[in-house]
C-alpha cells in the first residue's frame, strides 16, 4: 500500500475517534435524556443479518457449523429469514460424506443440530464470491436480483456481519479462488454509511489473524470482534471421529453457547457477549474494537444486534370514519328491520371484476369431458 | 516511431473510461439554500372594516412573517399574501350560515366555500375572517380554509394567523428537521417521528393479514376488498400520482402469537402486556415477507384471539386497558387484536363472524397515515382542527406531506449524488460509464427543477421533479457496474507487473547499459583520432 492511502486512511480515522469524542461528550451532557421510554432506548427500528461462510470442501465442515450455529442463534432470537442473507460456499448437511443427512452438529455429542428444519440459504456455492459479498453489502446488484437476495436495510437498521473462513493477516479467502482484503471491507461499509444503510453494525469474524479484518474500519457505529489476534491462529473446537473432520471453531462454539442462554427479551448486553471466550478457552486472544461504536458496549442489549426487538407504540388514537355499508352480504351488526333499513340505503361500491382462482384439479370437467372417449389407459 | 505511436496508444489503452460528472454542481447542490413560497388569501367577511383596515392589516402581516420566514439558513419560506374583502356569492354563502351556537355550521360553510371555488383552484391557503357571531374559536377546515373570528381589530389576528400558517399548515420544526436529517445530519438524538415513518420511497406495498389460529371453530369473514375500496379508496386516489401503493391481503390460519398472554382475573380477560408486544411481531413475522417487489411493506395484521385466550387485550406500561387494542412498530405496520363472541353452545362449526371492517379501518388507516408520515394533528387548545373523516387526508396536509417529502427527497438525492461523486473521486480505477452520467446530469437537473419550482411555489410539479431525482440519483449510485476494479493494493500490483517485466527488463537493462558504454568508448577513439 502506499503511503498516501495510508496517511489518508490514518487521518480519516483520526477525523472519525474525533467526532466519536464529541458525540460522547454531547451524550454525556444529555444523561437527563436517560428517562426516555422504550422507544427511544436504541435508534433502530429493524434488524438485519449478512451470515458468510467462505470455504467448500469437507474438510471444511467447521465452517459451516460455525455459520449456521449464528444462523440458528439470530433466528431463534427473532430476525426472519426475510432479513438474513446467509451465504454457504458447500452443502455439508446433504454431502454424501454426512454420515447423518440433513444435520450439522455443533460438537461430536450431537448436542444442537444447527441445521435445524428450515435453512433458507440465500447464496449457496459458487454464487458466494467476494464480488455478491460487496455486492450485497454496497446494494449494487443487478436489477433482476430478487428481494430475498438483497440487503434492504435503511437509516434504522442494524446490521449483523458474520464472517468464517480461511484468513491471513489483511485478508479472507473465498472459495480457494480469491480473497477479499480489509480495504475493500472497509470500503464497502464507508459506502453504505455514505448511502445511510445502516444504523449500527456488529461485524463478527471467527478465523486465523481475524484483527487484521476489522483494523482498517473508517465508518462510524461499527462495533467489531474478532477470534485471534494479528500472528494467531484461531482453533477448532473438537474432532470429530464419525464424520472424521473438525467439527466447529472454538470461537463460534462458545458464542453460540452464550447465545444458547439468551432469550427474545433477555437483558444481557453485548459486553458481556464480548466476553464470551476468553482466551484459556478459545486459545487464541479475542480483540474487540469499539472506539467506531458510539455507545457503551456494556449497555447495548445483546438483542439489539442477534434479535429483532420491534419497538412498539400503543395506537390509542385513531380517525373515526363513517360507515360505509359493504353490501355484498348483510353484516352481522344489523338484524331483522335494520338490516331492511340499510338495504334501502346501501351503495354499491364501484369495483372491477371480481378475481377468482382457477381449479388447481379440474376433475369435474375432466370427467365430463374425457370420460365418453376413455377407452385407453395410460 | 516507438515512443510516437506506442505512448499514445498504451495511454489510449490503458486509461479507464470516466465520463466527466458535473462534480462542482453536485458540491453546490449540497449546499446551496431551499426556498419555499407558500401563496395565501386573507379573506375578510366582516363588514365593520374599510379599506385603510386591511392594508394596515396586510402591512402588519408582512412585517411579523417576514421577520419569521427565515426558518434556518439552509431552508427559507417565504409567505406571500393578500388581503381582500369577501366577494358578494361569499357573502351570501356566509349569510345562509347560522349562528355560533349551532353545531356545525363551519363544517358546511367550509364546504360549501370550498365548492363555490372563488379562488382560483382552490390551490392557495385561505384565511377567511368572520365576524364573532358567527365562529367563537379558529378552526382549521378540511381543505385549504381556516377560519378566525374577527375579535378585536384586525390587528389581534396576526398573531393567530401566522400561528396557523407556520405551524399548522407548514410545519416549520419538522420541515426542518426531516430536511437536515435527510440531508446527513444523523447524530441527533433519535425521536419518534423519524423513526416511525417510512423514508420517502416511490412505493409501497401494503399488506392486510387475517390471522385466525382456531379456523375449526371460527370461520372468520372479513369484506377486505370491498373495505379498501370503500375507505382507503380515496386516500390511495390522492396519493397515486406521488407514490405506487400496492394493497394486497391474506388470511393465516392456525398460526399464534407465540407469546402466552396473562390471565387477568379481576378484568376476566386475557392481557398482553405491553413489553411483550414486540415478541408478538417475530412469531407472526415469517408468515408476511413479501419476495416480489423491493418496496418498503407496511403490514396490517387484525388478530381473532383463538377461544382459550378470549377475550384478549393490550396493556400499557400502567396495566391499563387499551383503548383500541391495537398497536403500532415503526416502519413495519400495525397490529389490530379483534375479540369476537364466543360462538353459543349449540352452535354448528366453524361458527361464522363477520368482522366489522369500519372499526378494523379506522384503526389501520390512522397507522398507515403515521407510516406514511403524514404528521399528527397538533391540535392546541384555542384551535380547533376539523378531522378529515372519510377522506383519511385533508388538502392542507397532503399539502404538508408533500412538501415534506419534497424536501426530503431533494436532500437525500443531493446527498447520494454527493457520496458517488466521492466515492469516484477517492477510487481512481472504477469505470463510469455513460448510464451512470446520464443518470447523474438527470438528477441534477431534477433537483435543480425542484428547487425553482419549489420557490414558484408549485408544490406539485417541485415533488414530481424531486421523485425523478432520487430515482435517477438512487439508480446512478446503486449501478451494478460501479464495483468492479474497486481496490487493487499496491503491493498486489506489483507482484502482476513484475513477473512480466522482470524477465524482459533484465536484457533492456544489460543491452542500455553495453550501449552507454559502447558511445563512451566511440567518443574515446574519436579524442585519440584527433
Amino acid at each position: 500500500m502506499s503511503g498516501s492511502t495510508k496517511m489518508k486512511l490514518f487521518l480519516s480515522y483520526l477525523r472519525f475517534s474525533f467526532i466519536c469524542v464529541i458525540l460522547l461528550n454531547c451524550y454525556a451532557s444529555g444523561q437527563e435524556m436517560e428517562t426516555m421510554e422504550q422507544f427511544f432506548k436504541s435508534g433502530h427500528t429493524n434488524n438485519w443479518a449478512v451470515l458468510v461462510d467462505t470455504s467448500r470442501f469437507w474438510f471444511n465442515y467447521r465452517h459451516v457449523a460455525n455459520v449456521l450455529s449464528i444462523y440458528r442463534s439470530v433466528k431463534r432470537l427473532g430476525i426472519p429469514d426475510s432479513q438474513i442473507i446467509l451465504m454457504i460456499a458447500d452443502d455439508m448437511a446433504c454431502n454424501p460424506r454426512n454420515p447423518r443427512p440433513a444435520t450439522v452438529f455443533n460438537n461430536a455429542h450431537q448436542h444442537i443440530n444447527v441445521y435445524g428444519d428450515d435453512v433458507e440459504v440465500d447464496y449457496r456455492g459458487y454464487e458466494v464470491t467476494v464480488e455478491n459479498f460487496i455486492r450485497v453489502l454496497t446494494g449494487r446488484l443487478p436489477p433482476s436480483t430478487p428481494r430475498s437476495k438483497r440487503l434492504l436495510t435503511d437509516d434504522r437498521s442494524n446490521v449483523l456481519v458474520y464472517m468464517t473462513g480461511h484468513g491471513g493477516d489483511g485478508f479472507l479467502k473465498f472459495q480457494d479462488a480469491e480473497e477479499i482484503s480489509n480495504v475493500e471491507l472497509a470500503d464497502a461499509f464507508q459506502q453504505m454509511w455514505q448511502k445511510r444503510r445502516y444504523h449500527e453494525v456488529f461485524y463478527m469474524i471467527d478465523t486465523c489473524q481475524a484483527e487484521s479484518m476489522h483494523q482498517k474500519f473508517y465508518s462510524p457505529n461499527i462495533l467489531a470482534v474478532a477470534s485471534s489476534r494479528i500472528g494467531e491462529d484461531s482453533l477448532s473446537h473438537h474432532n470429530d471421529n464419525t464424520l472424521g473432520v473438525y467439527i466447529i471453531d472454538r470461537y463460534t462454539y462458545y458464542a453460540l453457547e452464550f447465545l444458547e442462554g439468551v432469550s427474545p427479551d433477555s437483558k444481557k448486553t453485548m459486553g458481556q457477549f464480548l466476553q464470551a471466550c476468553p482466551r484459556r478457552q478459545c486459545i487464541s486472544t479475542v480483540t474487540v474494537r469499539t472506539d467506531l461504536f458510539q455507545r457503551d458496549p456494556d449497555k447495548v442489549l445483546i438483542t439489539d444486534f442477534f434479535g429483532s426487538v420491534r419497538k412498539v407504540e400503543l395506537s390509542n388514537n385513531y380517525i373515526q370514519l363513517d360507515n360505509i355499508p359493504l353490501t355484498i352480504f348483510p353484516s352481522q351488526t344489523c338484524d331483522g328491520d335494520a338490516c331492511e333499513k340499510d338495504k334501502g340505503n346501501e351503495k354499491r361500491i364501484q369495483r372491477g371484476p371480481r378475481m377468482q382462482y382457477a381449479d388447481p384439479f379440474p376433475v369435474d370437467s375432466y370427467i365430463k369431458g374425457v370420460s365418453v372417449s376413455d377407452n385407453s389407459r395410460h | 516511431m516507438c515512443v510516437v505511436v506506442g505512448v499514445p496508444l498504451w495511454w489510449k489503452t490503458t486509461t479507464v473510461y470516466r465520463v466527466q460528472l458535473p462534480y462542482s454542481e453536485i458540491a453546490d447542490l449540497n449546499t446551496s439554500r431551499v426556498t419555499f413560497v407558500v401563496d395565501f388569501t386573507v379573506t375578510v367577511f366582516d363588514e365593520r372594516f374599510d379599506a385603510q383596515d386591511l392594508s394596515q392589516f396586510a402591512n402588519k402581516l408582512k412585517e411579523s412573517l417576514d421577520a419569521a420566514g427565515k426558518v434556518d439558513d439552509r431552508l427559507h419560506v417565504e409567505y406571500r399574501g393578500k388581503v381582500r374583502e369577501a366577494y358578494e356569492e361569499e357573502l351570501l354563502l356566509l349569510r345562509q350560515m347560522r349562528s355560533v351556537e349551532v353545531d356545525n355550521t363551519v363544517v358546511d360553510f367550509d364546504h360549501e366555500l370550498y365548492m363555490a371555488k372563488l379562488d382560483s383552484d382552490n390551490s392557495e391557503y385561505t384565511f377567511t375572517v368572520l365576524p364573532p357571531s358567527k365562529l367563537d374559536k379558529a378552526v382549521v377546515g378540511k381543505q385549504r380554509v381556516s377560519h378566525l373570528p374577527a375579535m378585536g381589530d384586525l390587528g389581534s389576528l396576526v398573531e393567530p394567523l401566522s400561528h396557523l400558517l407556520r405551524h399548522v399548515y407548514i410545519n416549520e420544526a419538522a420541515m426542518l428537521k426531516t430536511f437536515l436529517w435527510a440531508r446527513g445530519a444523523r447524530r441527533t438524538q433519535p425521536d419518534k417521528e423519524s423513526m416511525r415513518a417510512f423514508r420517502s420511497h416511490p412505493g409501497y406495498d401494503v399488506t392486510f393479514t387475517l390471522m385466525n389460529p382456531q379456523p375449526d371453530l371460527l370461520q372468520v369473514e372479513w369484506h377486505i376488498q370491498d373495505a379498501v375500496d370503500a375507505y382507503l379508496g380515496r386516500l390511495l386516489k390522492a396519493l397515486s400520482p406521488y407514490a405506487d401503493i400496492s394493497v394486497k391481503s391474506q388470511c393465516v390460519h392456525y398460526t399464534g402469537l407465540g407469546i402466552r398472554p396473562v390471565k387477568d382475573d379481576t378484568r376476566n380477560c386475557y392481557k398482553l402486556k405491553h413489553e411483550k408486544l414486540p415478541h408478538v411481531i417475530n412469531a407472526i413475522e415469517p408468515y408476511l415477507s413479501s419476495h416480489v417487489s423491493n418496496n418498503p411493506s407496511l403490514n396490517f395484521i387484525v388478530y381473532v384471539p383463538s377461544r382459550d385466550q378470549s377475550p384478549l387485550h393490550i396493556t400499557d406500561a400502567n396495566d391499563d386497558l387499551s383503548t383500541t387494542d391495537a398497536f403500532l412498530s415503526p416502519r413495519w405496520g400495525g397490529v389490530l387484536v379483534y375479540n369476537v363472541a364466543t360462538p353459543p353452545e349449540n352452535a354448528t362449526y366453524p361458527h361464522k363472524v363477520m368482522l366489522d371492517m369500519r372499526r378494523v379501518m379506522e384503526v389501520f388507516v390512522s397507522q398507515l397515515r403515521l407510516l406514511l408520515g403524514v404528521n399528527p394533528q397538533t391540535a392546541s387548545g384555542d384551535v380547533t382542527v376539523l378531522q378529515p373523516g372519510n377522506n383519511i387526508i385533508s388538502e392542507w396536509e397532503l399539502d404538508q406531506w408533500l412538501c415534506g417529502r419534497c424536501l426530503e427527497n431533494i436532500a437525500s438525492a443531493a446527498a447520494t449524488l454527493q457520496a458517488l461523486a466521492q466515492l469516484l473521486a477517492e477510487i481512481g480505477n472504477i469505470v463510469i460509464n455513460d448510464d451512470i452520467g446520464h443518470e447523474v446530469q438527470v438528477a441534477v437537473s431534477a433537483i435543480k427543477k425542484s428547487k425553482e419550482f419549489l420557490s414558484l411555489g408549485r408544490l406539485n410539479d417541485a415533488f414530481l421533479s424531486s421523485k425523478q431525482a432520487i430515482i435517477s440519483s438512487e439508480k446512478a449510485f446503486f449501478d451494478p457496474s460501479l464495483l468492479e476494479l474497486l481496490y487493487f493494493p499496491e503491493d498486489q500490483k506489483f507482484a502482476i507487473y513484475i513477473p512480466l517485466f522482470l524477465p524482459i527488463s533484465i536484457p533492456v537493462i544489460l543491452s542500455i547499459m553495453s550501449s552507454v558504454k559502447w558511445l563512451r568508448s566511440k567518443d574515446e577513439i574519436k579524442v585519440k583520432s584527433e
